[in-house]
Parts: structure tokens; C-alpha cells; sequence
């Protein structure tokens, strides 16, 4: 019987499922840096192998072999002391590099379009494509792991080869074709629409610079994006694209993944945090119809309502004897108003600020959702308030006009 | 890192690094070998908490005293082996002379009291 149970046991062992899930662990643990493991991995190997030759079966040789290792814990804590040091470089690297040149770039994009005499209209859609590509350029490396394999280098050549000759024909087609018969009565307009045309070429050349490279090296990428917020190999099985997607899914709607959850639910556990790009990809996507209407708003009501108020004599954003509430109301409209020219500059500091957030603090990801979500919720409120106002100044106003007659 | 034997783990922990450098002063090595070999020198004296002893090398490497390579060994495993540079020649010349020293003021003071 025990001989048979040992059998058992040899038999439904497998080592390299066993290396794998004692990698995961590490890596949950903490040691995240791909080359740091695979020397652990090399050493668990030859430990093995050792203690295999002393005459140790598979099981008892890969446990003893965990022993030796020593415990996680200490692992970790040891790896954290040197790796600090390299990820403070590098940290340093990306914000004194990356972040000023961004900002450089998004500010010579505004003198450069004032220069041209655009609409502020026009800026803030030149800016906005502008935006999308240096997010698409900082940010690509995340959708990688998202793209279809090709085993082959010819095939995944070809394939790049094909998506960009398709991107660059669609761009000419645009700029001869389409572009002449927009009817964009001034240059300005013109110079935003190609722009906008020039988002799906970044966007494509970089992933197919991604898509170019081979199973291995998309790993070895994948898991340099250290605290990357998507499952990687390294913490679960291996996921076609589409059960990846169904993941990202899953993620961005806030529903549990059960495989990281305690027998309790992560409820319980407090182990599902929401990653940081499906926090700031909802606070994106909530802002857009609120940062929508109003910029509509703006350009083709908030005019005409200025004239209509002046010609029946009614104040905007301005009633003598309203109540405490409503004055307060009228106070958050009479801000919005005011702020809005100088809207593009507060959005630059708003990411200029959650930027730093995002690199010093190390509280910021435990408050981040709940502060996104609160600035979000008051923006909106703040827009459906003030087109509220509007509407009732314009109906006042439209009520003057005929009390006037 | 600690010991099993007879050194206490303060001791072990001070003689890791000159160990290594001096190690690997004789030939490029990994880490794995690197244990085996002093468990085989120390006659098992010294025993290295092996997961630890990468750190070490890390740092060691951050220092400028050696440097590593990947190499891909047979089964298609890689494997990364350390070898010694101009910084850890110098910096074992340095631990040599220091553990001299007090090698030479022990072995007088116990030959003046014999166990």
C-alpha cells in the first residue's frame, strides 16, 4: 500500500508544473525581476539534480532542494535591499527624462498652435491627438502581451510588413483622398485633422514593433514591466490572447478573479486591488461625455446664451435673492465658466501632479481610485449644474425678451 | 546567511564576500558551484543559505568587483556565471591584508594561552 502510495505520489508529481508554481510564489512574494529568478530557477535546477544523484527521488529532491534555498521571506527581503537601489536609478531616470519631456512637448504643442491662430477648439483637439500619441508611444509595450503569436520570424515579418503598408496607404488615401474635401475653410483645421490621421500610424508602428518579436523576447519584455497591473506568465497559466482579453475585461468591470482570492472571497482577503490602468481608463472614459458637453457647451451655447442675456438685460450666473444653495450652485457655474480658457493648462497640471503621485507616493495607489473617482464625480456635477443654469437663465432671459416687448 | 557547524553567523556573514572574490580569483564560477565548493573546502562547516548567496554576488556586482554572463549550458538551460574584475582583485588585496592582520593578532595572543 505505501508502496503504492508513493507511486502515486512520484506519478502525479510533475517538476516543471512544480518549478512553475514555486516561481509564481517568489514572484508574488516579491522577487519580480525576471533575470533574479531565472538564477534561482538555474540554481533549484542543479540543487535538484544534486540531490537526485544522492540517490533522492524527483519529490523528495525538489522539496529539499526549496529547503536549501531558504525562506521566501528572507529571499525577498535581501533582493528588495539591491533591487532598490537599481529601480531608484531607474526611477529617477524616467522622471527626470521622461516626465519634462513630455511636458516640453505637450508645451511647445500649445505655443505652437496658439502661433497658428487655431480656435480653442482646435487646440484642444490638436493637443488631445497629440496627448493620445505620446500615451501611445509610453504606453504600447502594455498592449504587447495582447497581440496574436506567430511562431515564425518570416510570418511575423510579413505580417508587420502588411499592417504598416495598410496604415501607410490609409494615411495617404486620408491626405489626398479625403483630407482636400473635408472642407476645413482654414489651415489650422487642416493641420488638427492630420494630426488626428497620425494617431493610427504611431499606434501601429509601435505594436508592430512588438509584434515582431519572438515568444521569448515578448516574455522577457513582458516581464520587464515590472509591477506591470495585467497578469503576466509568471502569476498564472499561460492565456491565449482571448483569455487574456476576457481578463482585461473582467479586470476593468471590477469582478473578482477567484484564482487570487482567499477561500473567503478577495473581499475577505483584501487581495484584489484594482490595477492603476483600468482606475485611470474608467476615469478617462467617465470624464469624456462630462469634458464633451461642456467643451460643446462652450463653443456653441455658452455664446449665444452671453448674447441673449445681453440683449434682455439678465445677469448670467447671477441671481440677487436665490437661496444660500442655489447661490452656491451659481458659484461652482461662475467658476467652471471662468476656468475653462485656461483649461488646457489645468489639465496639463493635473498630470503633472498625479504623474508625481504615481512615482513618490507610496500611498497614492491605496487612495487612487477613491480620489479619481471623487474629482470625477465632482467634475460631472460641476457640468450638469452649471447647463442646468443655463437652461434656466436662458428660459429667464427668453422670459425678459418678451416681458420687454 | 548562517552557519551549522562550528562558525557563528556573524562570522560567516563577514567571510562571504572574501570567499567569493577569492573563489572566483581562480576561475569564472555560478552560484550553485560556488556553495558546493565551500561546503567542500570547509568539510561542511560552512554551509550557505543558497537563495541568499545571490544578494551577495548582486551586490558584489553592483560594487564593481565582479561582473556575469549568461551561458547556455546542455538541456538548453542558461545558466549565469561570475567572474572577478580589476575593482575585486583590488578589493580581495584589501580583505587579504585585513584578515591578516587579525589572523596574525589571534594566532600571537593564543600562543601566548594555549587551550
Amino acid at each position: 500500500m505505501e508502496g503504492a502510495a508513493c507511486l502515486t505520489h512520484t506519478f502525479m508529481f510533475n517538476l516543471e508544473q512544480s518549478i512553475s508554481n514555486w516561481r509564481r510564489q517568489m514572484r508574488k512574494a516579491g522577487i519580480t525581476n525576471r533575470e533574479d529568478l531565472d538564477e534561482l530557477e538555474s540554481h533549484l535546477r542543479d540543487e535538484i539534480d544534486g540531490q537526485m544523484r544522492s540517490g533522492h527521488d524527483e519529490p523528495a529532491a525538489f522539496e529539499l532542494a526549496m529547503q536549501q534555498m531558504g525562506q521566501t521571506g528572507s529571499l525577498t527581503g535581501e533582493f528588495r535591499k539591491v533591487g532598490a537601489k537599481i529601480h531608484r536609478v531607474s526611477g529617477v531616470v524616467t522622471g527626470v527624462v521622461c516626465v519634462p519631456l513630455t511636458v516640453l512637448i505637450l508645451a511647445l504643442g500649445v505655443l505652437t498652435f496658439s502661433g497658428l491662430g487655431m480656435t480653442p477648439f482646435q487646440e484642444i483637439l490638436a493637443l488631445q491627438a497629440l496627448g493620445l500619441t505620446l500615451l501611445i508611444a509610453f504606453q504600447w509595450r502594455r498592449l504587447i502581451r495582447y497581440l496574436p503569436i506567430v511562431r515564425t520570424l518570416r510570418g511575423r515579418i510579413a505580417g508587420a510588413a502588411c499592417a504598416n503598408a495598410l496604415v501607410f496607404g490609409l494615411f495617404n488615401a486620408f491626405t489626398h483622398l479625403i483630407l482636400p474635401h473635408l472642407r476645413l475653410t482654414d489651415e489650422p483645421g487642416s493641420f488638427v485633422a492630420l494630426f488626428w490621421a497620425f494617431i493610427p500610424v504611431a499606434a501601429v508602428l509601435c505594436l508592430t514593433h512588438g509584434f515582431v518579436m519572438s515568444v521569448a523576447e515578448r516574455r522577457e519584455f513582458a516581464a520587464a514591466m515590472v509591477g506591470a497591473d495585467m497578469l503576466t506568465e509568471e502569476t498564472g497559466p499561460r492565456l491565449g490572447t482571448g483569455e487574456r482579453l476576457k481578463q482585461m475585461v473582467r479586470v476593468f468591470a471590477g469582478i473578482p478573479d477567484p484564482q487570487f482570492s482567499g477561500p473567503a472571497g478577495p473581499a475577505a482577503t483584501g487581495a484584489y486591488p484594482e490595477p492603476r490602468w483600468a482606475t485611470y481608463l474608467k476615469t478617462a472614459l467617465t470624464a469624456f461625455p462630462a469634458l464633451f458637453v461642456w467643451l460643446c457647451t462652450c463653443i456653441f451655447v455658452l455664446p449665444k446664451l452671453r448674447e441673449l442675456c445681453l440683449k434682455s438685460g439678465t445677469p448670467l450666473f447671477e441671481f440677487k435673492d436665490a437661496p444660500v444653495v442655489f447661490q452656491g450652485l451659481l458659484f461652482v457655474a461662475r467658476k467652471l465658466e471662468l476656468l475653462t480658457p485656461y483649461c488646457l493648462y489645468i489639465g496639463l497640471l493635473v498630470l503633472i501632479v498625479l504623474s508625481l503621485l504615481e512615482w513618490r507616493s507610496a500611498l497614492w495607489p491605496r487612495y487612487r481610485r477613491a480620489v479619481l473617482g471623487t474629482g470625477i464625480y465632482l467634475l460631472n456635477a460641476a457640468v450638469l449644474v452649471t447647463i442646468a443654469l443655463m437652461v434656466i437663465t436662458a428660459l429667464l432671459a427668453v422670459m425678459n425678451t418678451h416681458a420687454g416687448k | 546567511m548562517y552557519s551549522v557547524a562550528m562558525l557563528t553567523k556573524e562570522l560567516v556573514a563577514a567571510s562571504t564576500e572574501p570567499l567569493i572574490l577569492s573563489l572566483l580569483s581562480q576561475g569564472e564560477s555560478y552560484g550553485y558551484a560556488l556553495i558546493q565548493e565551500v561546503k567542500r573546502r570547509s568539510d561542511n562547516k560552512i554551509e550557505w543559505t543558497d537563495g541568499m548567496l545571490y544578494p551577495v554576488l548582486h551586490r558584489m556586482e553592483d560594487n564593481g568587483w565582479i561582473k556575469s554572463r549568461w551561458v547556455e549550458v546542455e538541456n538548453g538551460r542558461k545558466r549565469k556565471y561570475y567572474s572577478i574584475k580589476k575593482d575585486g582583485h583590488e578589493a580581495l588585496k584589501e580583505k587579504r591584508e585585513q584578515w591578516a592582520v587579525l589572523n596574525t593578532v589571534l594566532s600571537g595572543l593564543w600562543k601566548e594561552q594555549p587551550v
